[in-house]
């Protein structure tokens, strides 16, 4: 992060200048240019000139029961709690499509030497929607409630020692460590870190918190509706709409219907099959963000068969991953490599496009002492194109002399109750930091290590990589510890599929976003145009 | 007859304790908890353990089952159904306006039901072998052939997107009645019937037709006895009374055809709610949900025992004889 790391506060336009610039033309192919100037996605879409005030947009996305339902933007983990959280609130920094940072209420951020202190300073004239100045006070007590034992708030903190963090004026807070970092911001710009005002403690119907965001609450009935007002106190540019309505419908098939009949503007997390389907429709526009989300299996590299690396090169030399994105992702998406994070800070794009080719993996079997290696698949309809991966995966690896057996498992518990805990198994991450992604599945002592991946020295060398102040020394570090998962490592990443969403044609400024980034479903700069 | 109606009775809570205990033992069965699902969100990773340790303490989820459930038990009894696990929201907040939205669908649905199920049964049945019967039996038959979520997806795809006569989705904006927007209720209704009533139909059909070639019946066409008369004097009361149970059978399969057509239509009724709440494994509102929904199915069974007497003279001859 040296932008962040050299001390300019970078608002404006900003640019990684690491060795990945090709990533800036990756993102054309979303056909959207996505400028990291601060705050702004580029409008797509067929409605013209400039954009025009008022309206209500009704989008509709998945959320949670009724009975489930929470407001808390450090709670709510649902697809549909995390569009109400960005629209009403700020964090410190935000994700780009592309995992680079964006600063938000932050304007700038400071470690010194050694990460073990970083310096946060605030964007002056910020303003909450009922007019209260935006303070370093704020911040702490976010900072506080997320950590707040007695609340379940799964905003992850933990590295920041609170008693040592201190606000230094109105708007700088100085934050002390546990443990060096070097790279808070990935921390700050995390799914839950929403900065809420200094006192805030119940966050439901009855109180309908105030935020910095483009949008303020204006009812809450959990599990069916949200209703947003726009904020006029806003600080990042004028938001257009009057009001924005979250509709909740968690069934894909209700989902698109809905908004197919006419009952919303705007339908995110379709099925891919649904997007294919609606590219056709002229009065409806599919929108691809700019990078894919993982789509991959994971092997268990201390079990048997794969505790023998040759097995799994067989494995993952007999998946067939173009025909994965076009059968499974109906084209939405790209060949994956075999290791996380296309398109973020440091992924290492230097290494060979692993192929298909059965041959070569019926020799490295026979080598193993594996021919006609049987395994067991356990997979559910969990996430868009899973079942179907798991099936198409089976037909591919025959020609390896592989058998995949497929067993159905339930769905709702999958990822906490099958995955990784099996020798072969679907996996499934949103974007993150490779920092952080690593962190959690990597290392000795990661928390989801789903493939079983424990060795020292990688984790030493990661730990070096993750303390390391100097991008460049950071870069290097990064890349051979992707050289050695791509040797040797258990996930056979095929592809990575672009989630699509899609709008009406009357809606403009609708921003590509990657599912998890600030983006995505953020209605900040989208407006309506007159029905004609 | 009360004596009857109260070892009916009886029997029918005795049911509804062995469901209680079978849903809670199941649920403990289920691989993982709501502090599980509190701590997993999609696309992330695994909670660490010691998270999981602290936040199954907080919700009291540590304490050994039997524990659970008899505390559940007492404040069920005083009419406390608990709280959410997931957000903590009170779980008659919730459920009851639930209920209220799938009694506006079954109420519905069993209003037209029960008339249209024994008119088409005796229109057919009356007319053995006639076109219309062949008519009224075929399309009986294959409508009970299909499942009701292909009938439902069918229904969808043709009046609600390409005809765009009814709404496809059936959302009620929280703090408005089901009866503020009626549409919404229109294709789940038409569903459901679809899916419900051919059995029904089909049993009137062949015992009014077995009613129809009776001696007894010939006889009174003979006494000049004719046409609807003799329809509904003579041959409807066997008909009924034959037909009650497996009306009441339908009136309880309701319960799973309204939990499909609630998931299809994205209506929010107790269906959908509950199956949301499996699988956030939040026992407080799955456990009074379940409980609420035997009792409703239970009671209407014995419900249409005690009617299926009262139409019925043999069987009324037999339970006052007291051989049951």
């Amino acid at each position: 992060m040296d932008n962040l790391t050299t001390g300019r506060s970078g608002i404006g336009r900003r640019r990684m200048l690491t060795g990945t610039a090709g990533l800036l033309g990756l993102t054309a192919l979303g056909g959207v240019p996505i400028l990291t100037a601060c705050g702004t996605g580029a409008p797509s879409g067929p409605p013209t000139g400039p954009p025009q005030p008022g309206g209500r947009l009704r989008s509709v996305i998945a959320g949670r029961s009724a009975i489930a339902d929470v407001l808390d933007p450090h709670e709510a983990g649902s697809s549909a709690g995390g569009a109400v959280s960005k629209n009403v609130w700020d964090r410190l920094v935000a994700y780009n499509n592309d995992l680079t940072l964006r600063y938000r209420l932050a304007r700038s951020l400071e470690p010194n030497a050694d990460g073990s202190v970083w310096r946060i300073q605030l964007r002056p004239g910020v303003v909450f929607s009922d007019g209260s100045p935006l303070t370093s006070r704020d911040v702490l007590w976010s900072f506080e409630r997320m950590l707040d034992p007695a609340r379940s708030s799964s905003g992850d903190l933990a590295m920041v020692d609170m008693a040592r963090t201190k606000a230094d004026g109105d708007l700088t807070v100085v934050v002390a460590m546990q443990t060096p970092i070097a790279d808070f911001g990935s921390v700050l710009a995390g799914w839950y870190c929403y900065i809420v005002k200094n006192g805030t403690a119940t966050i439901d119907e009855r109180t309908l918190s105030v935020g910095t965001g483009p949008f303020a609450l204006a009812s809450w009935s959990p599990g069916d509706r949200t209703v947003l007002r726009r904020n006029d106190r806003y600080w990042d540019g004028r938001t257009h709409l009057d009001e924005v309505e979250i509709i909740q419908i968690a069934e894909t098939e209700a989902r698109m219907n809905a908004f197919l009949s006419g009952e919303a503007d705007v339908v995110h997390e379709l099925s891919y099959l649904q997007a294919r389907n609606l590219e056709s429709d002229p009065t409806a526009m599919v929108i691809v963000p700019p990078e894919g989300l993982m789509g991959a299996f994971q092997m268990r590299v201390d079990l048997p068969p794969f505790d023998d690396v040759r097995v799994r090169q067989a494995m993952r030399l007999a998946v067939d991953r173009q025909a994965m994105v076009d059968s499974v992702y109906y084209g939405y998406g790209e060949v994956g490599n075999d290791i996380y994070g296309k398109g973020a800070p440091f992924y290492n794009d230097t290494l060979p496009q692993r192929p298909y080719d059965p041959q070569r993996a019926r020799e490295l079997l026979r080598a193993a002492g594996k021919a006609n290696l049987e395994v067991t698949l356990p997979t559910a309809d969990g996430m868009p194109g899973m079942v179907e991966s798991a099936t198409l995966f089976a037909e591919q690896a025959k020609a390896a002399g592989i058998t995949i057996r497929l067993e159905s498992t339930p769905a709702d518990t999958y990822f906490s109750q099958v995955t990784g805990k099996r020798p072969l198994t679907h996996i499934g991450w949103w974007n993150y930091s490779l920092d952080y992604f690593y962190g959690q599945t990597g290392t000795g002592s990661s928390p989801s290590n789903g493939t079983g991946w424990r060795r020292p020295a990688w984790d030493a060398k990661f730990a070096a990589a993750r303390a390391a102040m100097d991008p460049d020394r950071r870069r290097g570090l990064y890349f051979e510890l992707q050289e050695e998962l791509w040797q040797e490592g258990g996930y056979i990443l095929h592809s990575f599929a672009k989630r699509p969403d899609a709008a009406r044609n009357n809606v403009g400024g609708m921003r590509a976003g990657v599912p998890g980034t600030d983006d995505w479903a953020n209605y900040a700069t989208t407006w309506l145009a007159a029905r004609g | 007859m009360l004596r009857y109606f109260l070892r009916r009775a009886a029997a029918g809570a005795g049911v509804l304790i062995i469901v209680t205990v079978l849903v809670f033992g199941l649920f403990e069965l289920l691989d993982s908890d709501a502090a599980v699902v509190i701590l997993t969100r999609q696309g992330a990773g695994d909670p660490s353990p010691e998270q999981l340790a602290a936040l199954r303490a907080e919700l009291g989820l540590d304490r050994p089952a039997p524990i659970r459930f008899a505390e559940w038990v007492s404040g069920f009894l005083r009419g406390d159904l608990g709280k959410s696990l997931i957000s903590g929201r009170p779980v008659d907040d919730v459920l009851f306006d639930r209920l209220a939205n799938s009694a506006a669908l079954a109420v519905l649905t069993i209003v037209l039901l029960i008339p249209l199920a024994l008119g088409l049964g005796l229109l057919a049945g009356s007319r053995a072998g006639s076109r219309t019967d062949r008519v009224i039996s075929v399309a009986a038959l294959a409508l009970e052939a299909v499942p009701s979520f292909v009938l439902g997806v069918l229904l969808v795809a043709v009046i609600a997107l390409s005809l765009r006569l009814l709404p496809a989705v059936s959302l009620i904006p929280a703090g408005t009645s089901v009866w503020d927007r009626p549409q919404v209720l229109v294709l789940p209704v038409a569903c459901l019937l679809l899916g419900l009533s051919p059995h029904p139909a089909r049993m009137v059909r062949a015992q009014t037709a077995g009613v129809m070639a009776s001696e007894y019946i010939r006889t009174a066409r003979l006494n000049g006895v004719g046409g609807i008369r003799l329809i509904l004097r003579h041959a409807a009361p066997n008909a009924v009374s034959a037909s009650v149970h497996p009306l009441a059978g339908s009136v309880v399969g309701l319960v799973g055809g309204i939990a499909v057509v609630e998931t299809l239509f994205s209506y929010p009724g107790v269906s959908k709610e509950l199956l949301i709440a499996i699988s956030a494994r939040d026992y407080p509102f799955v456990q009074s949900a379940a409980v609420l929904l035997a009792a409703f199915g239970i009671g209407i069974h014995v419900l249409a025992d005690m009617f299926a007497l009262m139409v019925s003279p043999r069987a009324r001859a037999v339970v006052g004889e007291g051989r049951w």
